[in-house]
């Protein structure tokens, strides 16, 4: 599908299909000022007039200008970190751009940006990026959202050689493709991912060629001819607005600077004959000689007007920014999140009105349904959240409620939908970035920590991400080491994330909601332990704010601080310290990121004593992060040292007894609510500084706790009988109990092994239940209609 | 400076305990602690029977004598010749600056804190007077007209600093040859010293008590050697 350079300049040579002259002198005079303020900016930098480093624009003028002049301020394109061009290019005000490479008040971010983060939303200018192939994702779900809003604007995406070998490129243009995505990738390549030679990092070096990897067409053009860059664009843009889907296309071009500014011109990668053939194919020299020689539209007189007027307008732009003055240091916590962080229905006064018993799933997939019919630019993204309903049956008939466009079954590609969904989200639409397990949000860190939580930031909070990173979370049977993780201080770390860890069906709901109307990226972790839960659940709209603690019980001798499946551990620990004549009090902070403080210190005030009990890990984690708080704002109304229990400091292992050794549970509990009664916390070992002593902690391991965390005990056989016991099988881990719905078999019935004899219904499916050996039906122990652990007896077989 | 910062054995106290111990103008040295290696937990001070706010003079050494009964008092004796002192405070005199033997005991007190660091910060004392207490710097760094100073203007001021934090309580009385025998401790000093100057100056006795569960009785003695030594030799309070 390539068209090769050659052909694609012999089509136009006859200037029959020669667009009008203005465009022409548009797409040269748009060429003058990327250049012109490139060589300003330049000089600026030598002086010592810009902070940090530039990458400059210089030689690849064609592309940039070529591709935006198809272009509407509501289209968007994202860029690299040489991306002041596609900033100019796009429409981006010269003296306020060149105001933000001064870190000035004045510049298109206010200076939080700077040259590698500029945003522009008047423009559609998604960004410059300091991280490579971080903005391809973002193009393509920036076209989803536009498209679910109901408009032909379409996404861009700047990016050059080096990012046609990461994942986020590849993801991306598989995405984009199997979503017919209204969006056009544009690779300029120059040959160089910084020093690196394209061909020494790839066996096939023909960029273009790669779309047909995902079905797309790709195209290859002279880079530097800006009139073949914007013929091929103007194909890709009609493709792309007409619903035809998307398009890379690859611009052959050069920088004729180096890397970045003060980086030497050839430098130890390329040779001064390189570098003056391509200086003979300057762009601008090119397209003048053309205008003037071939198609004959314009005179060198015009022509050099157009540069003087360009020169007069690089120098408004350089003395605007001169004379901006600099941002206030008093302003720098400003723009972290929105504010106020809740949304105004979290606001709202609670109302207490009828509740009913709901599972956790149930609850929270109510809550998406709701919102998503009242704002129909919601796209949910997620690994079988579509048709199938979800890994754990968590997005179940959202599918056929709100169809394939907006329940959207991705690929296998964390980083690209999560991509887009920052995208998306930041341009009109919301989205839910369902990652499955909290584990695999590592595979898309980038999309969450670099774009999607500094994105209000680094536009001095002109835009944001509006997303739900959605997640199982936290350890549950044997789930082992990279299905077990909960990683909530990992997130809250992270300035503009919300990190949600609720620990009821009503809060996990009420939380969902509130994220998908809040102003910013929200990390929803929901406890897949609790996922068989049930709970009271309010009826009708149900939101919970950010940022306030829940009392799970009130006491009056210690606060003990839990979040998730810890909170039920605590209850039932608070439980066994009652009968002790200890009254717990139990605070669940039900959000880590903004985390409740206030509703902590007024508890301690109360009790004087501190035990945070916390599912991750200690280092560097929530028990310190709390007890320190409390050393701040209440040190004098502790009785005894604030203590901490959390998961041993170990990957999750995956044999039961190993799990529970290292899992908080309820005897551990009450016994540390105990020691810091006694003045005695428990000492945690997590440092691993054994120095000269040995690497093995000297704490002798706890011997197994008899019940496994988080799951029901298998109930006891009905009967003590002789007889082969029929049972509901294990099976998925969120799945706790089922309902038997049907017995085929009587008792006194004939059974051969593997014959069907009855079936029982889960959240999630009709399990069938065969006969585990040859023999009578000698029993039913659990009629139609009873609700059954997993494990549970429900029959005997005799032989 | 918190009263226990410079204790002879540092005492373990929760943040909560010193609070509330603060807020009734506990001794902190009074209280046993129950919690890890004696630590003073917030349930000690409360069970804890405060004395209920006296009214006069009597009723306080009462409430005091009735809380330290549970401890241990040691007391020590010794009689100070106090010629030099005359003589020298009568040539500072006919020179034009004028001091008293209050000054020179307070000093010599500051010194014998300073000279016996194990038995704890002397920084304040609480001078007695009637029926209330005047805190006192006995710095020994700070020139005696300003300690003077400051004396006197604390006098004038005539506030009552009984809940100020001091380690030892002074009590300077004109005695003739009359010894101080036994007294009490008062509610938040674990030192408590009398002096007794005869009608002439060339002579006193001194008594200290002190709490024996805070203050070791050999520290206790070295300190009252050290002030017998300042007062008896009082040229050196004065460089």
């Amino acid at each position: 599908m390539a068209i090769s350079t050659a052909r694609s300049r012999d089509d136009f040579t006859g200037a029959s299909n020669l667009p009008d002259r203005q465009v022409l002198l548009d797409l040269f005079e748009r060429m003058v000022l990327l250049r012109r303020f490139e060589s300003i900016a330049q000089i600026a930098c030598r002086k010592g007039e810009t902070p940090g480093f530039l990458h400059l624009y210089i030689g690849e003028e064609a592309t940039g200008v070529g591709v935006c002049a198809h272009l509407r301020p509501t289209d968007w394109v994202t860029s690299t970190h040489r991306g002041h061009g596609h900033a100019l290019a796009k429409g981006a005000n010269p003296g306020r751009v060149m105001a933000e490479l001064f870190g000035k008040a004045d510049g298109i971010c206010g200076g939080r940006g700077g040259t590698m983060h500029l945003y522009d939303r008047s423009v559609g200018l998604f960004g410059t990026n300091g991280i490579v192939a971080a903005g391809i994702g973002h193009a393509v779900g920036i076209g989803m959202g536009a498209r679910q809003q109901g408009r032909d604007d379409i996404g861009v995406a700047f990016f050059g050689d080096g990012a046609a070998n990461h994942g986020g490129f590849h993801e991306a243009l598989n995405f984009a493709a199997v979503q017919r995505a209204p969006a056009v990738f544009i690779c300029e390549n120059n040959l160089y991912a910084t020093a690196t030679p394209l061909k020494s990092i790839t066996l096939n070096p023909e960029i273009a060629t790669k779309a047909a990897s995902y079905g797309m067409p790709g195209v290859a053009v002279d880079g530097n001819d800006v009139f073949a860059v914007w013929l091929a664009m103007k194909e890709a843009t009609e493709r792309a607005r007409s619903g035809k889907g998307p398009t890379l296309i690859e611009a052959k071009t050069y920088r004729t600077v180096g890397h970045h500014e003060g980086d030497p011109v050839i430098g130890t990668y390329r040779t001064q004959e390189e570098l003056d053939a391509w200086i003979k194919r300057d762009p601008i020299d090119m397209f003048r000689k053309k205008l003037v020689e071939e198609y004959g539209i314009a005179d060198a007189e015009a022509l050099a007007a157009i540069e003087s007027r360009i020169e007069k307008v690089v120098e408004e732009a350089l003395a605007f920014a001169r004379n901006s003055p600099e941002p206030d240091p008093a302003t720098v916590r400003l723009h972290v999140f929105a504010d106020p962080i809740n949304p105004p229905a979290a606001l709202q006064p609670r109302v207490v009105g009828e509740t009913r018993t709901q599972g956790w799933l149930d609850a929270v997939r109510d809550g998406i349904a709701e919102e998503m019919r009242t704002d129909p630019a919601i796209l949910y993204f997620g690994e079988g959240t579509g048709e199938r309903g979800g890994s754990f049956a968590h997005t179940k008939n959202l599918w056929q409620e709100f169809g394939a466009d907006r329940m959207v079954d991705t690929p296998i590609s964390e980083q690209g939908f999560t991509a887009a969904a920052v995208g998306a989200s930041a341009t009109g639409a919301r989205t839910v970035s369902d990652l499955m397990f909290a584990d695999f949000a590592f595979e898309t860190a980038g999309q969450i920590f670099l774009q999607a939580a500094k994105l209000r930031y680094m536009t001095s909070g002109r835009m944001s991400a509006p997303m739900v990173v959605r997640v199982g979370a936290g350890a549950l049977r044997s789930s082992g080491p990279h299905h077990s993780g909960i990683y909530h201080p990992v997130f809250a770390h992270m300035p503009g994330l919300i990190v949600c860890v609720p620990s009821t069906p009503a809060d996990a709901k009420g939380l969902m909601k509130t994220a998908l109307r809040a102003g910013d990226p929200v990390i929803m972790l929901e406890p897949k332990a609790l996922f068989a839960s049930k709970g009271e659940v309010p009826v009708g709209d149900h939101y919970v704010p950010f940022g306030v603690a829940r009392i799970a019980r009130p006491g009056a001798d210690i606060t003990i601080v839990a979040a998730g499946q810890m909170v039920q551990r605590a209850l039932e620990a608070a439980e066994t310290l009652a009968a002790e004549g200890i009254d717990a009090e139990v605070i669940d902070p039900r959000t880590i990121m903004p985390l409740d403080i206030e509703t902590i210190v007024a508890s301690v005030r109360k009790t004087h004593r501190l035990l945070i009990v916390d599912e991750a890990w200690a280092m560097c984690g929530l028990g310190g992060e709390i007890a320190q708080a409390i050393n701040e704002l209440a040190f004098d109304e502790l009785d005894a040292p604030p203590g901490r229990l959390h998961t041993a400091p170990t990957s999750h292992p995956f044999a039961p007894v190993l799990e529970r050794a290292m899992l908080v549970d309820t005897a551990r509990i009450a016994q540390g609510a105990r020691d810091v009664i006694a003045g005695k916390p428990p000492v945690p070992d997590h440092w691993y500084t054994a120095g000269l002593k040995s690497a093995v902690p000297a704490i002798p391991a706890p011997a197994p706790a008899k019940t496994t965390p988080g799951a029901p005990a298998p109930q006891p056989p009905a009967a003590a009988t002789n007889d082969e016991p029929v049972t509901m099988p294990f099976g998925d881990l969120t799945v706790s109990e089922g309902t038997v719905i049907k017995w085929l078999k009587a008792v006194g019935d004939a059974v051969k092994e593997g014959d069907l004899i009855a079936e029982i219904e889960t959240d999630k499916a009709v399990v069938e239940i065969e006969a585990p050996v040859t023999g009578t039906l000698s029993a039913i122990d659990q009629p139609v209609g009873a609700v059954v652990p997993m494990g549970g007896r429900i029959g005997g077989i005799s032989k | 400076m918190n009263i226990a910062v410079g204790q002879t054995r540092r005492l373990a106290v929760s943040p909560y305990a010193r609070r509330l111990a603060r807020e009734r103008a506990l001794p902190l040295e009074a209280l046993r602690g129950s919690g890890p290696d004696g630590r003073i937990l917030a349930a000690d001070v409360l069970a804890f029977v405060p004395a209920a706010a006296p009214a006069n003079a009597p009723d306080v050494a009462k409430a005091a004598g009735i809380a330290i009964a549970a401890h241990r008092i040691a007391a020590f004796a010794a009689s100070l010749a106090l010629g030099a002192v005359r003589d020298l405070l009568a040539a500072l005199a006919s020179a034009g600056k004028t001091f008293d033997i209050d000054d020179i005991v307070l000093r010599a007190v500051g010194r014998a804190f300073a000279e016996n660091p194990v038995v704890g910060s002397g920084a304040w004392v609480a001078l007695e007077l009637g029926g209330r207490q005047m805190a006192c710097p006995t710095n020994s760094e700070m020139p005696m007209t300003l300690l003077r100073a400051s004396r006197l203007e604390a006098l004038d001021r005539g506030s009552d600093d009984a809940e100020k934090p001091a380690l030892l309580s002074l009590r300077l009385l004109p005695a003739g040859d009359i010894r101080p025998m036994m007294m009490a401790l008062l509610p938040g000093r674990a030192m408590r010293l009398a002096v007794t100057v005869d009608g002439v100056g060339g002579h006193a006795e001194c008594l200290l008590a002190t709490d024996a569960d805070s203050i070791d009785e050999a520290a206790a003695i070295a300190w009252l050697s050290s002030l017998k030594s300042a007062i008896e030799s009082p040229l050196r309070l004065f460089v």
